[in-house]
């Protein structure tokens, strides 16, 4: 493979590699972030409930 | 003695030196760095003191914690993690994106040094300079082009601490005075759940895609769970402090080191602080760039400035966000928003090298 065929390879699959991880790491931190404050949410309820019954 | 060994070219050196070290103490550049680095390469430029020959005192230094085993980068990182507070991307995580777009300069600046006559390795090499990342330039250069990892290093801890001097033009230019006035929603509050879980997270996440980035990114994470965890404050603090102290003493002589006058007073030393401006710039503009390219799509704006705040030099880059964005409204803070793509730029950076360095060795 040529030089600079190689450093298109380099290019794209480097730059676009840096989005798709950083696009994946984003959906994944969207994600964990819900079902932490899902947990969160869930804790701090539950005292509540258990002093009704 | 070692007077008459003395050339021309050692004398340019400890002009050099001087200057890098006048510039860390009177301007404050980079001063933890610089000074190290400058009187690295006025021992590196005396005659006859060989502390760069086998066995030799900086030659021990830089073959351990350098070339051979490559550990002092990662120690940095491991200290960068700890100081690191990851929140603003965590409550904003698409402030990611702007930190990959902000990697754009890198590949911009890659053709460059090929068009120059650089080869693929050594573009590589002085392309991440526009990550404005110093561990990870010379963690890359180290692997890939190591008779570069001087000038390389010094191109970028000096353009890291002149980007309040390089961004603003840049900044001024790509927006418009009603774009710097956009206000940003205060960032919601993260709790300590998600500050824990985010390092695990980002460490998995990123070196299954790219396990080449592991060394920078695995020690950048675990200085962050020491920070975040909240149980193990000792070891947080020594990573900040001592570890860090001690491993930038080793990592600023070393650099300094390898640049004696035959390696450094070539063409080339020139071509790489040239094309290291130039990937600055990119690095900017294209931040900038994605910034207003999402505000085509989004309900809640962004501050296109945040988007210059993509370039790793953490806090320095988010703060002249702020600066530029105050110019046009006193009462708009834009500084926690920035620095979302700010800390994003490291991450981002770490995974450019690991990518190159999966393609290239």
């Amino acid at each position: 493979m040529s030089v600079w065929a190689k450093a298109f390879q380099v290019f794209i699959i480097g730059f676009g590699g840096v989005f798709i991880c950083l696009v994946v790491l984003q959906v994944s931190i969207s994600i964990f972030s819900k079902l932490a404050q899902a947990v969160e949410n869930k804790d701090s309820g539950e005292p509540a409930d258990q002093a009704r019954a | 003695m070692g007077f008459s060994h003395l050339t021309f070219g050692n004398v340019i050196m400890w002009g050099i030196a001087l200057i890098l070290i006048i510039l860390a103490i009177r301007k404050n550049y980079e001063p933890l760095l610089l000074v190290p680095i400058g009187f690295g390469i006025l021992l590196a430029n005396i005659p006859l003191t060989d502390l760069m020959k086998q066995e030799h005192l900086l030659w021990v230094f830089y073959n351990f914690g350098i070339d051979r085993w490559d550990i002092i980068p990662p120690l940095i990182f491991l200290g960068v993690g700890a100081m690191t507070d990851f929140a603003p991307v965590i409550a904003n995580p698409k402030t990611l994106l702007l930190g990959a777009a902000a990697q754009f300069g890198v590949y911009v600046t890659f053709f460059g040094s090929l068009l120059l006559g650089f080869s693929i390795h050594q573009a590589a090499a002085i392309g991440i300079i526009g990550g404005a990342d110093g561990p990870t330039t010379i963690f890359l250069s180290s692997k890939l082009a190591p008779s570069l990892l001087g000038a390389t290093a010094v191109a970028a801890y000096s353009y890291m601490a002149m980007v309040p001097i390089i961004q603003p033009p840049i900044m001024r230019l790509l927006t418009t005075p009603d774009e710097r006035k956009i206000r940003m929603k205060q960032l919601r509050k993260v709790s300590k759940l998600e500050k824990i879980g985010f390092p695990l997270l980002a460490t998995v996440v990123i070196c299954l895609l790219v396990p080449d980035a592991a060394p920078l990114i695995g020690m950048l994470m675990v200085g962050n769970l020491f920070r975040e965890s909240g149980v193990v404050e000792r070891l947080s603090k020594t990573a900040q402090n001592e570890l860090m102290n001690i491993v930038t003493i080793f990592l600023g002589l070393c650099v300094g080191a390898t640049m004696p006058a035959e390696v450094f007073l070539k063409p080339q030393s020139l071509f790489i602080f040239c094309l290291g401006l130039i990937a600055f710039a990119f690095s900017t503009a294209s931040g900038i760039l994605l910034a207003k390219f999402m505000n085509l799509f989004l309900k809640q704006k962004i501050n296109p400035l945040i988007g210059a705040a993509g370039v790793s030099a953490v806090p320095m880059a988010a703060r002249v966000a702020q600066v530029v964005a105050r110019e046009e409204d006193k009462h708009n803070y834009i500084l926690m928003q920035a620095m979302g793509p700010n800390v994003a730029g490291t991450i981002g950076t770490a995974t450019a090298a690991g990518l190159f360095l999966s393609m290239l060795m």
